[in-house]
Parts: structure tokens; sequence; C-alpha cells
């Protein structure tokens, strides 16, 4: 069965001839259309409460104190029964004889069906052109998202299978318009989407929701999702930095403490080094901290003395003879 | 509640780092904050105090680090907002106030400390460690314990909380054992190659030994109400012993031991994580009152930053060099002769040389001046190549 999400704000005068569209085109097809209203102001929901008689299918959410399409959406799905879940605009944007195309598609094999505005035989209808640039642009950073490759991540007409969608349900944070992106950005990477060709039509009554409100939730989605999949990078690549990095510690620091291992074991060596570097130190004016020591042996000391200033300073590699204290430094 | 966009509080916040900074820049560069601005190899590990150093030559250093330093601590912030979603709207603003407006981040958050660092890393381990799920793979966890412990020394105080993340993440013995201890092995390693660093470190223990009782309690009963200015060091250091949470009193317990020993004010803000846990706990069972608490917070706060307030006026370091520079006395090296901290390389264009009767005399060639910071130098210096010059705060002496 297939569960049909109508998200809907102020679109009383649409919503009406819609649902006779819609229960005509599934009229052979297990379905239910939920409506999930965000507490019109102009009773959408009453409107569609009122022809419930007419249409047994259809089931009614009144959200009260609650709003946002993408929320709409996962409400929706959360109360659907059907094994397929779908949603689409309630302005009449979109053609709902595409919902047979969808299912078809899922039928056929895959988990996601999109009715896509940029594949072969789909478009964007009569945008303007800031529009369709605004489109292209988010569009473009949609796709660096998404998990799967599509050809448009943004599109609000889809369908999908309830097994994936209780999947991804725990990791989704709806704000915004874009459901859609929100879940190809948590899919598995094996997700089979398939895209059907959408035309966009202009709506039928009322007034567009797109403001700068909504670009800005979008934005904040997008900016969300980016820092989220730094993050699963930096995760995945974690790993590797640990083990390279412990390996290189290892590697490193063993190496100098065993250049360096007579210090710690021969006391009397050890004595003899203090008042070597004190000594060379008092001579050369050299401050302790601008010592660091690279091998001991029995006879001599290595150094490196490097002062510590701003802009930096080249290091000089040094050698005091432990007997006579004398410092011999490379040129 | 008014709704603000996070893109502008994000902006609220780094405008609230850039005055935290700001206020820090009158007091100019101290000797701790010089050690890690050179990268001198103590008494921390080389980590964060490498990349200071390879900035060390471009212009504005020190208020780039200060500002760096300033939003890594407020956008930290972050965290507790994630960690208070379970809470009421208001509670979750106390949290982040608790956070951002206690005086040990109003008066050290622009400083350039390790110890703030150390904090933030603190901070961070209570998220991962209060959080209700996992949130980090266990390698990211380890690649973060492993940051922090060679950023400063004193992360390893906050190794409880990490061990617990670890545990109640369900993650296996041989992995805690491969994440959580090797990285302390490491940091064991790299100090025994570090002589410097096991010098300081007995030297710092030793520093307060003959420290009178009294003073040593009353120092670090300053150092409590500075970590929380005064009602959460109270209230939070409740919280953190009603909460039946091992992880949170041990990593506390450990904390409030070190500055026991140390009882330096700048580790203050090492204890301020811990407390804000506390105080986390407590809302979470609705035992505050979220607006009387925050009424309570802003004098306390006030009072304390006040009374512990920056520096206005800069170390003699500074406007030493810069009269010597501008009267042409700085050649290859700047001599001093007596005590002096790591500020004087900082501010010294040319290298600095510890001056004493036993330099050789090629050294001693190459400088124009030598300053004296200890009481006097007349003794040591030949007055048959160099004389005294007044005009200067402290005992200078230049080339004949």
């Amino acid at each position: 069965m297939i569960s049909l999400i109508l998200p809907t704000y102020n679109e009383a005068a649409n919503i009406k001839s819609l649902i006779d569209m819609i229960d005509g085109v599934l009229s052979t097809t297990p379905h239910e259309i939920i409506v999930v209203d965000d507490d019109s102001p102009d009773g959408t929901w009453q409107v569609a409460e009122g022809i419930r008689g007419k249409h047994p299918t259809l089931r009614v959410l009144r959200r009260i104190g609650r709003r946002g399409l993408s929320s709409a959406v996962v409400e929706g799905f959360d109360m659907a029964h059907g094994d397929v879940l779908a949603v689409m605009d309630a302005d009449g944007q979109h053609d709902s004889a595409l919902l047979l195309k969808l299912l078809v598609a899922i039928e056929a094999g895959a988990d996601i069906a999109i009715g896509s505005r940029y594949v072969k035989g789909g478009s964007v209808g009569d945008w303007v052109k800031d529009r369709r640039i605004i489109s292209s642009i988010g569009t473009f950073f949609a796709k660096m998202l998404s998990r799967v490759s599509v050809s448009d991540p943004l599109g609000g007409f889809f369908a999908m299978k309830k097994s994936l969608y209780e999947k991804v349900r725990g990791k989704l944070k709806p704000s915004g318009f874009k459901i859609l992106l929100e879940i190809l950005a948590n899919v598995p990477s094996n997700t089979f989407v398939s895209e059907v060709p959408l035309i966009f039509r202009m709506r039928q009554h009322g007034h567009s929701k797109l403001s700068m409100k909504v670009h800005m939730q979008f934005l904040q989605q997008v900016l969300r999702l980016f820092v989220r999949k730094i993050l699963s990078a930096i995760n995945m690549t974690c790993s590797i930095t640990f083990v390279v990095l412990v390996l290189l510690g290892v590697v490193v620091f063993g190496s100098r403490l065993w250049s360096m291992h007579l210090l710690y074991t021969d006391k009397a060596l050890r004595t003899s080094v203090e008042q070597a570097v004190r000594l060379t130190a008092l001579r050369e004016g050299w401050l302790l901290s601008d010592i660091s020591f690279t091998h001991v042996d029995r006879a001599t000391l290595g150094i490196a003395h490097q002062d510590h200033m701003r802009g930096g300073a080249d290091a000089t590699y040094c050698e005091i003879n432990l007997a006579t204290t004398s410092l011999t430094c490379d040129e | 509640m008014r709704r603000v966009s996070t893109f502008i509080t994000v902006l609220l916040l780094e405008a609230y780092a850039f005055l935290l900074a700001l206020i820090q820049m009158p007091g100019g560069v101290r000797t701790d904050e010089a050690k890690y601005l050179l990268s001198v190899p103590y008494p921390h590990p080389p980590f964060a105090r490498f990349f200071m150093s390879i900035t060390s030559g471009i212009p504005g250093h020190e208020f780039l680090w200060r500002l760096i330093i300033a939003t890594i601590v407020v956008q930290a912030v972050w965290l507790l907002v994630d960690l208070g979603e379970v809470l009421a709207p208001r509670r979750r603003m106390l949290l982040a106030a608790v956070w951002l407006f206690g005086s040990a981040v109003i008066i050290q958050g622009g400083t350039i400390v390790l110890a703030v660092l150390c904090a933030v890393f603190g901070l961070f381990f209570l998220w991962l460690a209060l959080h209700p799920k996992p949130v980090m793979t266990p390698a990211t966890i380890g690649c973060l314990w492993l940051a922090s412990l060679f950023t400063a020394y004193q992360s390893i105080l906050f190794a409880p909380l990490v061990f617990a993340t670890l545990l109640n993440n369900h993650v296996s013995k041989r992995r805690i054992a491969i994440v959580f201890f090797v990285p302390v092995l490491l940091l064991a390693l790299y100090t025994l190659v570090n002589p410097h660093a096991l010098l300081s470190m007995v030297q710092v223990s030793g520093q307060d030994s003959t420290m009178q009782l009294m003073d040593r309690l009353s120092r670090i009963g300053w150092v409590w109400i500075l970590a929380g200015s005064g009602i959460v060091s109270l209230v939070g250091t409740v919280g953190v012993l009603t909460s039946n949470r091992y992880d949170l009193v041990a990593a506390f317990g450990l904390v409030l031991g070190y500055i026991v020993l140390t009882s330096q004010h700048y580790y203050a803000i090492l204890l301020t994580p811990l407390l804000v846990g506390g105080i986390y706990l407590l809302l979470c069972k609705r035992r505050l009152a979220p607006t009387f608490f925050f009424i309570l917070l802003v004098p306390c706060s006030l009072f304390v930053a006040w009374k512990e307030r920056p520096a206005m006026e800069p170390t003699l370091a500074r406007p030493i060099v810069q009269q010597l520079a501008s009267q042409g006395l700085l050649a290859d090296v700047l001599l001093i002769d007596g005590p002096f901290g790591h500020e004087w390389q900082y501010e010294s264009p040319v290298p600095v040389r510890r001056f004493s009767q036993e330099l050789k005399g090629s050294v001693e060639a190459h400088a124009k001046a030598i300053i004296c910071t200890k009481t006097a130098c007349e003794e040591d210096i030949s007055t048959d190549e160099w004389e005294r010059v007044g005009g200067f705060p402290v005992e200078v002496w230049v080339r004949r």
C-alpha cells in the first residue's frame, strides 16, 4: 500500500480538487492519503476533514504549534500504514499522474523514486531566472551532501520504501523545506534511487511559501549536513591517523630515548652532563630552554642550540667533550 | 522567547571572543604566554605550541592567538547547547551562560595559556561522557585524547571522563587499552626524551613547599571561587558530589588535588568544565531555578572578574626593548644580567643571552646593552667597557 503525505499550509483552495485527482490516479492501487496541516488560518484542515466522507482513504492531521514542511512530512511518514511512503506538494505544482510512475519504479526495485526536474524530460517550467539560478546553486551543494548520486536532491515529489525510512528515521533532523536532502544525506551509499522526469507546474491558487526565511533555513541545513559530513570523514580517517601517529611517536621518541639512555642509567654520567651543560650555558650565555640533547655517550654530549624568538632561528649543532667541557659547533 | 538564528548567535559569540582577547592586550605577553608563542620545549608537549610558533613572524601574532584561543573557548559553548537539548530553553540558556559568563572564562579566555585549551578539552570530554548516545568512534576519541595529552600535561586530569566514555560506549577492553593507555604511554615516552619537562615538573612541585598552611588554603579557596564565580563553584560542586557519577567525581578530585598542589590562579579554568557539568546535572533534576540563578551569577562573575582583572600594563620587557631599539642600542644580541622571563625573548628582535662573569668575551662583544634585572649589577660588569645610563625603569648599561 502507498501512503501519500500532503503537507499543507493555506491550501484550502487547492486541496479538494487535488484529492479528487489523486484518488482518481490511485483508484486501482491500495492507498491512503494523509493531509498534514500546520493549523492553516484558511482552514485547510477543515476542508480536508469535510471531504473525508467522499474519500474514505483520507486521513487528516492538524498540527497545532508546529510549523515546517520537513517536520510535517516526517510526522506524516511516522503515522503512515503503507509500505511505500510518498510526498508531493499540495499546491498543484506536482502532476499527481506521476505517482503511478514513482510506484512502478519502487516496485521495479528502487529504494527511492524521485520526480526529478533535472533529468531528460523534466523541467522547472516557467520559473523566473532568479529562481532558476538559486535552485541550481542549491542543487550543486545538495549533490555534494547526498550519499547517492542524484540529479535532483531537492525535489519535493518522491516515494520511498518504508523499510528504508525506518532505517534513517533516527538520524533525521527535519527543518525547513528539503526533507529529501535530509534523507539522501543519511541513506546507505548502496541505496538504489530511480528518477522519473517531472515538469514543474505553476501553482493554481494561493501564494508561494518561498521566502528569505526559507532560503536561510536551507542554508542552515546545508551547513549542518556539511559539518556532519566532515565529522564523518574525520571519524573514518581517525583510525588510520591514530595508528600512524602512535607508530611515528614510538619510532621518533624511542630512537631519541635510545640515544640518551645512558642519562637514565648512569648517575655519574648524568652529573657530568649536568655540569657540562651548565658551564657551557654560562660561557655562551645560552638559556637552558634553548638547548636540546641529540645524543649522549660516555665521552661526548651532542646538543642543538636554537634561540627562541619571533620569526624563528636556525639551530646550531654542537658537541661538548664531557672530560674537558670544550664545545665544538658545526659551522 | 525570540529565536535568534544560529548564524547571528555565532557572530555575537565571536564578538564576545574578540572582547575577551582585547582585554588581555594592554598587559602584553607574559612569560608563560611567551613560552607557548615561541614553542619553548617546557613545561608542555609540543602539539599546540608548535602551531603558535610557526606564525610567530607575522605582525599581530599576539592578538591573533588571543583571538583564536578566545574563539575556541567561546564557541565551545555549542557543546553545552547540544547537551542541553533535553532541557527547557531557559535552563539551556543558563547552562550556556554558566560557561560563557563565568569569571574563569572572562579572565582567562583571551590568555595564551595552555590550561585554557586544556579546559576546552575537558569540556569536550565532559560532553562525550554525559552525552546520552555514542557520538564518536573509539579511534576518534583516541585521536582527541592523544591531541589533548600532547597539548598540555594537565589533560591527564580528565582521564576518568575519557575512560568512562569508552566504557559506556561498550568499547572492548583491548580497544580501550589501545585508545586510552597507548597515548598516555606515548606521553611518558616523550617526557623521558625531554629532560626540560621533567625538570620543570620537579621545580613546580616544590615551588610552594614552604607556603604556610593558611596562605595555601586561602589561595586554593580563591582558585575554587575563580573557577565558578563563587556561586557556580558552590552549586557546581554540590552537583558533582551528588551526581553518583564516578567519572565526574574522579575528574573533579584529580583537578582539585592538582590545584591543592600548585594553587596557581591560572589553573582555575581547569575546574570550570567540571563545575558546569555539576550544574548541568542539577538542571536535569530540576533542582535549580534558572532565572534566579542567572541573576546571582552576573554580579558574582563581575565581582570575581574585577578582583582578578587582567594587568593593564605590560611587563618591563616591551617598553625597555622598544626604547633600546629606538636609541639604536640593539646589536646582534641582548644581554640580561639576573633572572628574567621568556617575554624578553618574545619582545626582543635579537637573540637574548644571559650575562654572567663566565660569559665569553666573544659573545659579550656582540652586544651593545646589558639589562640588569637584579638589585645591582655593578660587581659583574666591567666599567672599562660599559657605562650605566639613566632613563630606563631598570638598570641598563651600554657600551662606552
